[in-house]
């Protein structure tokens, strides 16, 4: 039995593997300390179903029941809580490095597309279980984004219903979120992570580049010894973590009344930021669906200059180009929420705020497009990742200035 | 071979019968979907807002637990507002000092009219209609009016 779990577990990789997709900067870990994640967070949340009611009178108190008289309760909470945080963060920098590192093309492609999937869900598992505690945090932030929900043009309204079983969130939406949390999303998630492990293995590994292989190491040790150490300092890390800072719980949630300052988890302050400022319908909408088919469409893009698993491609000159985005799209994020703040936010209609700024915001990014253009080779893969690190840099942009708001420093 | 001729038109029966089926299903449950099947419909709810003497000029009455604030104006006119904000559906607060709705999601402002003051909201405050009934205000909860704009037609005034 003991035997047959342990081939198992080094089934999941091959005897051998090559010694520099084992570096630390190929991959810093994040792939398997994300996967790592999910396994905490799988066993936090068998615990937490002991003692979690998902009954509008009653998941608050349970709560309470928990933080107070279970023995470390307390604290299985917080390590689930800080496992999603943590997650979250992985699954961004996990996808960052496969674009980043050209590991997307070719046959990793359909890969890429099983991490999207997975990606959603990740984001999917965090939304549901927001509501869960009950809390005014969690109705309010939950009541916000079924609201975006309805402004999907025709099934919009169908759509809202359908997640929170009524016309706004109430005990049959925690039920169903309860659900969802709890049943559906984890065997999903269970069978699409298996298939992306698969298709990693099927890829033959991680990308590296051509040049760079043929020498072969034994996995165990080398590779099992470097994972074991990346997992104790993650759980180090977050016990230490859940410890000292305890997963959010504020009053229970109250139908009637908003708190005077309420704010989105961290991961939705971008999504918070940008609404303050244009249209639900663009900002909640329309961006996200542009953003999402501007990633399937990634990985088919300059396919004849892809150097599979070389950082950034290579070359110096394209390097400073991303640098140079990066820098061009937080300035320019920066300056349309000054402008929105001073001036568009009082004086004009939010429609028309909308059009000034989303038009503002891509003419000048396309003229930036433009410029670059004129002094580099046109290829289609340095426009997909500049067009990307426009995108990235300016909703990192958009959290940071939610953040500081939400911390009342601006 | 007549064995298998026979046994490959029973299976596309079959496949046939089991498309047809599910083809119903879809459309009965996209029906469902977009609500073309009314469910419980909402009975007519009149909530009794209190003796229309009982109201002081130039006041707020909220109704938290129902949703709305009754303004009663300075010439004795009623407007009902619905306190959900119109961008997002939080629920506004009422700033007596400024005599503003100020939204703490998205910090929508309204005036005492249910007018935007700031964005992002871009509608007014949503409207209930007010009635008289033996001298008591009732307010029709039933369905709350939207509004691009406001005019004097929304108040309700009595004789």
């Amino acid at each position: 039995m003991l035997n047959s779990i342990k081939r198992f577990l080094l089934h999941l990789h091959p005897p051998r593997v090559e010694i520099n997709a084992i570096k630390l900067n190929r991959t810093f870990g994040l792939g398997g300390m994300s996967v790592f994640l999910v396994s905490l967070l799988a066993l936090t949340g068998i615990l937490l179903r002991f003692v979690y009611v998902p009954d509008a009178e009653k998941a608050y108190r349970s709560i309470e029941l928990l933080n107070h008289f279970n023995s470390a309760g307390r604290l299985i909470r917080n390590i689930h809580y800080w496992s999603a945080t943590i997650l979250c963060l992985f699954s961004v920098l996990h996808l960052l490095r496969v674009l980043f590192s050209q590991a997307i093309y070719f046959e990793r492609k359909k890969n890429w597309y099983y991490g999207l999937v997975l990606m959603f869900l990740v984001f999917a598992f965090c939304f549901t279980g927001y509501l869960l505690p009950w809390d005014q945090v969690s109705y309010w932030a939950v009541t916000v984004v079924a609201n975006v929900l309805r402004y999907f043009p025709v099934i919009g309204d169908a759509l809202a219903s359908f997640l929170l079983d009524g016309r706004f969130v109430s005990e049959h939406s925690l039920l169903r979120f309860y659900h969802l949390h709890t049943g559906v999303l984890p065997v999903l998630l269970f069978m699409v992570l298996s298939i992306h492990i698969w298709l990693v293995r099927k890829a033959k590994g991680v990308a590296i580049p051509q040049e760079q292989k043929g020498q072969l190491v034994n996995t165990s040790p080398h590779l099992v010894y470097k994972e074991l150490v990346a997992l104790l300092i993650l759980i180090i890390a977050i016990t230490t973590l859940s410890i000292f800072f305890n997963a959010p719980l504020s009053t229970p949630a109250n139908l009637d009344r908003v708190p005077e300052i309420i704010t989105a988890p961290w991961y939705f302050a971008g999504m918070q930021e940008l609404l303050l400022h244009i249209h639900p319908l663009v900002g909640g909408i329309l961006l996200p669906i542009a953003f999402l088919i501007f990633l399937i469409v990634v990985p088919k893009m300059g396919l004849d200059e892809v150097k599979v698993g070389v950082w950034f491609n290579g070359s110096r000159q394209l390097k400073k180009l991303y640098a140079l985005a990066l820098i061009f799209s937080v300035l320019l994020t920066v300056l349309l929420v000054v402008l929105s703040d001073a001036i568009i936010k009082d004086s004009f209609n939010v429609i028309w705020g909308t059009v000034f700024m989303v038009s503002v915001y891509f003419v000048t990014v396309s003229g930036f497009l433009i410029f670059l253009l004129r002094n580099l080779n046109r290829s289609m893969l340095s426009i997909s990742m500049i067009v990307f690190v426009l995108f990235t840099g300016s909703y990192i942009t958009l959290t940071i200035i939610g953040l500081l708001r939400d911390a009342q420093i601006i | 071979m007549d064995f298998k001729e026979k046994s490959i038109s029973r299976k596309r029966f079959i496949k046939k019968a089991l498309l047809a089926v599910l083809t119903i299903e879809v459309f009965w449950l996209l029906g469902r979907f977009f609500g073309f099947h009314k469910g419980k419909k909402r009975t007519d709810k009149l909530f009794d807002a209190g003796s229309i003497q009982s109201f002081e000029k130039g006041k707020f009455y909220f109704y938290r637990s129902q949703g709305f604030c009754l303004y009663c104006l300075d010439d004795g006119g009623f407007l009902a507002m619905d306190l959900k904000c119109t961008h997002l559906g939080c629920k506004v607060n009422f700033d007596r000092e400024s005599q503003r709705f100020i939204c703490p999601c998205h910090s929508s402002a309204f005036n005492a009219m249910g007018e935007v003051l700031s964005s992002p909201a871009y509608r007014p405050l949503d409207l209930y209609v007010v009635m008289l009934e033996d001298n008591r205000l009732k307010v029709d909860l039933s369905k709350a009016v939207k509004r691009s704009d406001f005019n004097i037609k929304q108040i309700f005034y009595h004789s």
